[in-house]
């Protein structure tokens, strides 16, 4: 049984295979959809960031050198989309709508509560100061590691480190965050 | 992310908890599925031949059909088009003479007034609080249907535009000249008197440069002119950058929506004139002629705020608004022959015309015969522009389409030696920006461009600052009003303590709070210090939380209540060994400021901040262990350790870079990484400080990778020797290896956070006045929901704070008896 391609693999013959982009999508699509959503707190943005995303990435993926993570590049695009373009005022689409599909498995209850608990998180991560929320967003929602997330904010990985540690400090402090305890369901 | 190890417990519990709702978090499958279908048609070495390969999203998520939605679809509001016959109170009242234009400008020198505590801010009521009547009606929203032709040929008429009708049901957009009114369902619309000055990528917040002096008059002649005869109160609006007009209800008052958000007319202007009018005006009617609703009065609805005890009916938000951000538009020149990179795209007509072909907004004649809504996208058009029928036209003489779309970059514009001007983007990437206008000043720093990548060059559309003015933006919360209780029975309410809670974690911030609930049973032999030592308080707390006598007696069986320990009774440390942890902050003088911080196992604070004279010499150990003694005592709050000496017991130890390879296997019931370096040496992999298992691996197994770590004699888990690691990366095969070098010794320099993050603000009221709240039905309310239907009293309480973030409360206004203890939907902030 062949081992599966490392990200680095897949990102080098992805210059020339469609089917090592597509690879690479499923693989990273989630992350950068959680990162979006953290940031934006709606399923509408987030779902407008995550195309605009995957097709920056899609466009400069031949000039991919290979070296670093490739999770590590790609954030580093996500996180560069800070303009969702030409938006005024809009429906905002709730939450719900994206987990109102018979396969998400939710109950009512249980989307209103995701629902809130994330809402409530990225609004407390708009208080915080701007660095140690990306790493919170990029570190505990996208799911980099501390070195992965330094090379998107260029910055040494200790200095992730102490963003995150006080990022998370912050929102202990200044905000009452709806989150359910993680041992509960 | 797998390396949380190095958090403190606390910190570590809420990054875990993070951690698991982004894990619940997944994009819809259908989005996934289209986005995936989109980039493989997408994909391609070569450029497309045509649009038409193109498979566009059928739910619409391009960033080019966002701009489609915005030209066709730019506002979501309700028009209220001049009613025939007036309406009880449903609709805004057609009045005699339009009153004197009543603007409410904040003008605050010196906040006086009566000051309060409020959640630990001063608050200062600048504005008096307005008598009210002892009730008021209800009553309902009516949602808007989608607008019929006839009606939105309608109002197009009242709004003075002579020209077709585009679009579909619900979206029609009439172009006359340089004018844009697009309607979408009764009375919400939006209205550009110039689309040139004022394009489709405008605004996201940014309010225009200048507010023109008599902008209260402009405004009051354009409601004039163009019918709108409905009473109303006109308010600036900061967050907006514009002016609110606000309808009236029968009685007098606002409607309003939660976070500044418009329920009225929002318009915008600068030293031009108006540059945008957009219209969210609800249509409701009473809910019961014949009933009036007992209402709090300002001073308790004040009583209210103050409290600030995590109760729901109230809503509040803010908004730290950005202020005018300098915009440049590109403009090019009439009748010579360009090439623009936008958007192209064709809206049918309403009316069985041909439809109406634009660019980015602008209206295509020329050879346009080949395009229609199936090949839609963005181009690079050749052609002219010019002037016709009163507007600017875009004469297309032919288009490529391109593989691309609209991007924001951030950089610095600067003029080259060879007199050419360039964008250096924050990625280190040179783009060339052709014709800038004469008076940007160069160079620009933080300069925020949109436009279109073409090889080397961007196609900028606009450049503007709205960064450097930093993080305008808001927030707000709140549990949100209670669902009212319209019976006739009043409804008992819990007592305060417990709050309606929202469903799942606990809701905006009640709860907890106040006593721990511990208590304790005095038994034979105790003392009140013993007692207090055992719990981490003070004599003085447990004095004070059992109202003891003095001298105090204790008696066996007494149940003492332990006090929450927001005090700590001082505790001497011996040769505590510890982390330290340095971080330095710049200030603005150019002076350094140090900040020394424990991180220990053996007392209670993982980190603890080090207070003491003669502590700079700790700064070559960064990272390394010392050994204090000295005092944990409490200062402003916080436990922190007063250094009488230390000693550094491992003096020559220094960080390596080791490499090897990782192993991920089992010990004393957690996973942990083994390091195995080259040499054949191996390690159990810990956090920076040493107190837990790093279990983290980079890359996969079996491949090479390189660690800063830490070995630590004496150290060791899992029968292994531990190495603190640092960081850690994996040496790609072949390629250049990234040289990974000390950098744990170093010590990390910050800036000093502005004063903003830490210095108590001052928050004055400025405002005070009765209004009707209506959840915005267009800001994502569920408003299937009929609590979500009714305009309902509220007191709306305004001001600023003293770092300029203005703030609202609303405050329900119905007495509790035509409340229920549930919480009513409401728009959440976005």
């Amino acid at each position: 049984m062949t081992e599966p391609l490392s990200d680095d693999q897949l990102a080098r013959q992805a210059r020339a295979s469609a089917e090592a982009f597509d690879e690479l999508y499923r693989r990273h699509v989630t992350r950068v959809y959680r990162y979006h959503l953290a940031r934006t707190g709606n399923v509408h943005d987030a779902e407008d960031l995550t195309s605009q995303t995957f097709l920056a990435a899609l466009e400069g993926i031949r000039s991919w050198r290979g070296d670093g993570s490739f999770a590590a590049w790609l954030m580093g695009i996500a996180s560069r989309h800070r303009a969702l373009l030409f938006r005024r005022r809009r429906l905002e689409v709730p939450i719900e709508a994206a987990l109102h599909l018979p396969t998400s498995g939710l109950s009512l209850e249980s989307q209103a509560s995701l629902r809130l608990q994330v809402e409530s998180v990225v609004r407390a991560l708009k208080r915080i100061p701007r660095e140690r929320a990306e790493a919170i967003r990029l570190c505990l929602f996208a799911g980099l590691t501390c070195a992965e997330a330094a090379t998107v904010l260029r910055k040494s990985e200790a200095a992730v480190k102490m963003l995150l540690s006080r990022g998370l400090r912050d929102l202990r402090e200044r905000s009452s965050l709806a989150l359910e305890a993680t041992d509960e369901r | 992310m797998n390396d949380n190890h190095f958090l403190p417990p606390e910190d570590r519990q809420l990054a875990e908890q993070l951690e698991a709702l982004a894990e619940r978090l997944k994009p819809g499958a259908d989005f996934e599925r289209e986005l995936e279908n989109r980039l493989m048609n997408s994909y391609s070495p070569e450029p497309k031949k045509g649009f038409f390969a193109r498979a566009l999203p059928a739910l619409g998520l391009t960033v080019g059909l966002i701009l489609l939605a915005v030209v066709l679809n730019w506002s979501i509001r309700t028009l209220l088009p001049n009613p025939p016959q007036p309406a009880a109170g449903g609709t805004p009242a057609l009045s005699k003479t339009p009153p004197e234009p009543i603007i409410v400008t904040s003008v605050v020198t010196q906040p006086s007034g009566e000051t309060y505590d409020w959640r630990g801010t001063r608050l200062i009521l600048q504005a008096e609080l307005p008598p009210a009547p002892g009730q008021l009606p209800l009553y309902e929203y009516q949602p808007a249907a989608p607008i019929t032709l006839e009606e939105a040929r309608s109002f197009a008429a009242q709004m003075r535009l002579n020209g077709a009708a585009y679009g579909n049901p619900g979206a029609y957009l009439f172009v006359d000249g340089n004018q844009r009114l697009s309607i979408s369902a009764e009375g919400r619309f939006e209205y550009l008197p110039d689309y040139p000055h004022y394009p489709a990528w405008a605004g996201l917040g940014n309010s225009p440069a200048t507010l023109p002096s008599n902008a209260g008059e402009q405004i009051e002649q354009f409601l004039q002119s163009h019918g709108f005869t409905f009473d109303h109160v006109i308010r600036p609006s900061a967050p907006f950058g514009g002016y609110f007009v606000l309808p009236l209800t029968p009685a007098g008052y606002p409607v309003c929506h939660e976070y500044f958000r418009c329920a009225g007319l929002l318009v915008t202007l600068d030293e031009q004139g108006i540059l945008s009018v957009e219209g969210s005006l609800v249509r409701y009617a009473p809910l019961d002629v014949t009933k009036t609703y007992e209402i709090i009065n300002a001073e308790e609805a004040l009583q209210i705020v103050l409290a600030a005890n995590g109760q729901a009916g109230m809503i509040e938000g803010m908004n730290a608004a950005g202020g005018p951000v300098p915009t440049w538009y590109r403009s090019y020149p009439l009748e010579q022959t360009v090439t623009y990179y936008g958007w192209l795209n064709a809206l049918p007509s309403a009316e069985g015309g041909a439809p109406l072909v634009m660019l980015d907004g602008y209206p295509v004649t020329g050879n346009i015969a080949d395009l229609d809504r199936r090949n839609e996208g963005f181009a690079a058009a050749r052609g002219r522009f010019r002037t016709q029928n009163g507007g600017l036209v875009f004469e297309l003489e032919s288009y490529e389409p391109l593989t691309g779309f609209v991007d924001g970059l951030q950089g610095t514009i600067r003029k080259r030696s060879d007199g050419t001007t360039v964008l250096e983007t924050a990625e280190d990437e040179t783009l060339l920006l052709p014709d800038l206008p004469a008076d940007i000043p160069l160079p620009l720093e933080n300069a925020f461009v949109l436009g279109m990548r073409h090889g080397e060059t961007f196609e900028w559309k606009s450049i503007d600052l709205r960064n450097v003015q930093g993080g305008g933006g808001g927030g707000g919360g709140g549990l949100g009003f209670y669902k009212l209780n319209l019976t006739g029975t009043p409804v008992p309410f819990p007592t305060p303590e417990a709050a309606p809670q929202l469903g799942g974690g606990g809701g905006g911030g009640g709860g907890g709070g106040g006593n721990s609930g511990q208590t304790y049973t005095v038994q034979a032999g105790d003392t009140l210090s013993k007692i207090a030592d055992q719990f981490g308080v003070t004599v003085e707390a447990l004095v004070q939380a059992n109202g003891l006598g003095d001298p105090s007696t204790l008696q066996v069986g007494q149940t003492l209540v332990i006090p929450v320990s927001d005090s700590v009774a001082p505790q001497k440390v011996e040769g505590l060994r510890g982390v330290v942890n340095i971080t330095i902050y710049k200030q603005a003088d150019g002076s350094q400021r140090a900040e020394y911080n424990l991180w220990n196992k053996n007392t209670p604070f993982p980190s603890l901040p080090l207070t003491g004279e003669n502590l700079d010499a700790l700064q070559a150990w960064q990272n390394r262990p010392v050994d204090v003694w000295g005092t944990i005592e409490m200062k402003d709050g916080t436990p922190t350790l007063k250094v009488e000496r230390y000693e550094v017991p491992f003096p020559d130890l220094q960080f390596q870079i080791l490499h090897g390879k990782q192993q991920s296997v089992t010990l004393e019931g957690q996973t942990a990484t083994l390091f195995t370096t080259t040499d054949g040496q191996t390690y159990v992999q810990m956090s920076p400080d040493g107190f837990w298992v790093d279990g983290s691996t980079a890359g996969l197994p079996g491949d090479e990778v390189a660690i800063e770590a830490l070995i630590v004699p004496g150290e060791a888990f899992g029968g292994y020797p531990a190495a603190r690691v640092f960081a850690a990366t994996m040496v790609p095969q072949g390629g250049p290896t990234h040289e990974l070098s000390v950098t744990a010794n170093q010590i990390p320099v910050y800036d000093e956070p502005q004063p903003s993050d830490f210095t108590p603000l001052t928050a004055v009221i400025e405002g005070v006045e009765l209004v009707y709240y209506l959840p915005d039905p267009n800001g994502g309310t569920d408003i299937t929901d009929p609590d979500a239907h009714y305009l309902q009293p509220a007191w709306l309480f305004t001001g600023h704070y003293s770092d300029g973030t203005a703030f609202f409360i609303l405050v329900q206004a119905l007495q509790q008896e035509f409340l229920l203890p549930e919480i009513a939907p409401y728009t959440q902030p976005g």
